[in-house]
């Protein structure tokens, strides 16, 4: 019970930073229906820009807190400008061009903002500067209770703040119905006097500021940072997107939660699941082996990477159109 | 004064040519009408003038002032709305998300408010839906939406295309008396339609386009009574 417990949390975070990252990816398919491939080096640049601030300011006297917040505050700009001018100059050309070409080009970008990281940060992975002591706090008596963190309860008490923010943007505010115009019909939404780039750099930039955000809690829960890191996380993210159908709001905070907690449950239990010893008890045969090594997994904890994936290609084949996504016929 | 003039203009799509040199003029008040069959280009024109489509060549001009490559946003802000071929709804949005775009540009809530009401007293249909989303309404309901959606602009010139198409014949009696009403309270309409006889009775002056020109135009009751149009609008003999 407290493994699964303690998994639970465990893939609740991630999940929670997996849906907002998977929001930044189908705001921006829902309004053009691009993948923004860039999207993943956005969050990279978030951590990125938060730890080069922590660690000018650390030291300096400033409260631990205070620094963080300004961290956050500088990460979301600097997030948001890269988000603007990404499109501004690599999207919005091609914006009638075939599908393939801006496809193409997302991951053209994806690639130059890695190396920029790189050339500015470097190749090594940097220890995220911890200044806030992180705490555990154990959820029951027993020896082996599961914990919970405070950088846990603040990444999800952010995250549902962030998707609750969204989400009333997007079906409360005039810009938000604006937003939904805009992606169901472009030129009618002209005709009504919206300006459909103001609008589409409005979805770069609000989805950019979240990919800010989550780049901060995801340097801060792993505990490190590397220019590399938005690649697999943007991956699994724009999974989280597909399998909640993209385009679909709701559906990506439940696909993001679904592969945090798929993720989770896979790294806990797969070696359980996978240990030819379990099958003793069946079939004897393996008690040579196991007498030798009691725990001999087939699959173990490495492999929870591939989990989203597997569950992804599972779903897709069943529901092409992602669980809360509408069918729609391919406009290409 | 005219409010709206396009002089000579010539629109294509790639190398077919759709529009080859027209020139129309819509006075300030008044309800002008461009009719013609299936193909003739009338929704070329009203794409070219609402700036969806860029003429190849000619001038449109409104309100005196040149609007060709202008984009579609600012010929709205000035006053200028389309109720497109089609309707045009926004199928995901409510109605009353639709009305709302339809004053995107205009900052004061309670007359916003007030129009609104107007709609919906208008069409009374549009406010038992007001929560409903546009696409789930019938094509005369969106029509009623289309139109009411325009008006939320305040719009000074108001180009309608077809509002008949796909009507059943009480619900293009309804549009209509709407389409009067509105011309009644001031707004210049250019109104777009296939339904020649019906176009011709409520409107003041009108165009005959066939194959890409102007081939007619003169006051709506002269046409009306002219034995071209009847034998080829109105399926008249002559
Ligand atoms: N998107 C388009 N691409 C190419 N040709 C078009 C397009 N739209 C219309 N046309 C052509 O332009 C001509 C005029 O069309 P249109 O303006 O829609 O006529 P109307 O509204 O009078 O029925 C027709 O011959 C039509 O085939
Ligand atoms: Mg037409």
């Amino acid at each position: 019970m407290d493994v699964f417990l303690q998994q639970l949390i465990n893939g609740l975070t991630l999940g929670c930073v997996y849906a907002v990252v998977a929001l930044g990816y189908t705001m921006v398919y829902g309004i053009i229906q691009l993948i923004n491939f860039a999207h993943g080096e956005v969050v990279m640049i978030g951590a990125m820009v938060a730890m080069s601030v922590i660690l000018g300011l650390a030291g300096s006297g400033v409260p631990p807190l205070a620094i963080v917040l300004i961290a956050v505050l500088a990460a979301i700009p600097a997030c948001m400008a890269v988000g603007y001018l990404v499109e501004r100059v690599a999207y919005r050309p091609l914006r009638s061009a075939p599908r393939l070409a801006p496809l193409i080009t997302a991951i053209g970008v994806s690639m130059i903002l890695q190396h920029l990281a790189l050339l500015i940060w470097g190749r090594n992975y940097i220890p995220f500067p911890q200044i806030i002591k992180t705490q555990s706090f154990a959820l029951s008596n027993s020896e082996t209770a599961a914990t919970i963190t405070n950088v846990q309860i603040a990444i999800m008490v952010l995250s549902v703040l962030m998707m609750a923010g969204l989400i009333a943007l997007v079906y409360k505010t005039r810009i938000g119905i604006a937003m939904r115009a805009v992606s169901q019909r472009p030129d009618v939404a002209g005709l009504m006097g919206v300006s459909p780039n103001h609008v589409i750099s409005f979805t770069f930039v609000v989805g950019a500021g979240l990919g800010a955000i989550a780049g901060v809690m995801i340097g801060s829960y792993y505990g490190i940072a590397h220019y590399q890191m938005g690649f697999l996380l943007g991956l699994k993210a724009f999974c989280a997107a597909v399998l909640g159908g993209i385009g679909n709001l709701g559906g990506a905070v439940l696909g993001g939660i679904l592969i945090g907690l798929i993720e989770a449950f896979g790294a806990g239990y797969m070696g359980d699941l996978t240990n030819v010893c379990t099958l003793n008890k069946f079939l004897p045969g393996f008690s040579a082996l196991c007498e030798a090594n009691s725990n001999m997994a087939v699959f173990g904890s490495s492999y929870k990477d591939v989990f989203a994936f597997i569950v992804l290609i599972l779903v897709l084949v069943f529901r092409p159109q992602g669980l809360l996504g509408e069918r729609v016929s391919d406009r290409a | 004064m005219s409010l709206l003039s396009l002089n000579n203009v010539h629109i294509g799509y790639g190398g077919i040519k759709a529009v080859k040199g027209i020139s129309v003029q819509v006075n300030a008040g008044e309800l002008v009408t461009l009719i013609g069959a299936n193909g003739a280009g009338k929704t070329t024109v009203l794409k070219a003038i609402s700036g969806l489509l860029k003429p190849s060549a000619g001038e449109i001009q409104y309100d005196e002032t040149s609007i060709v490559g202008t984009a579609p946003h600012h010929i709205s802000q000035r006053g200028l709305a389309l109720v497109p071929e089609g309707r045009g709804v926004f199928p995901g949005l409510t109605i009353e998300e639709n009305l709302a775009m339809g004053a995107y540009c205009r900052n004061d809530k309670a007359v916003i408010a007030s129009d609104m009401e107007i709609a919906y007293q208008r069409f009374p249909r549009l406010k038992e839906r007001a929560k409903q989303t546009a696409g789930t309404l019938s094509g005369g309901e969106q029509q009623m939406l289309a139109i009411s959606r325009a008006l939320m602009s305040r719009p000074r010139l108001l180009l309608l295309d077809e509002p008949s198409m796909g009507l059943a014949p009480i619900m293009v009696q309804k549009i209509f008396a709407v389409v009067r009403e509105v011309a009644a309270s001031g707004v210049t309409i250019l109104l777009i339609e296939q339904n020649a006889k019906l176009a011709l009775q409520v409107s003041h002056r009108a165009y005959v386009m066939d194959g890409g020109v102007i081939t007619l135009e003169g006051a709506s009751p002269d046409l009306l009574t002219d034995p071209r149009v009847r034998e080829a609008y109105l399926g008249e003999a002559a």
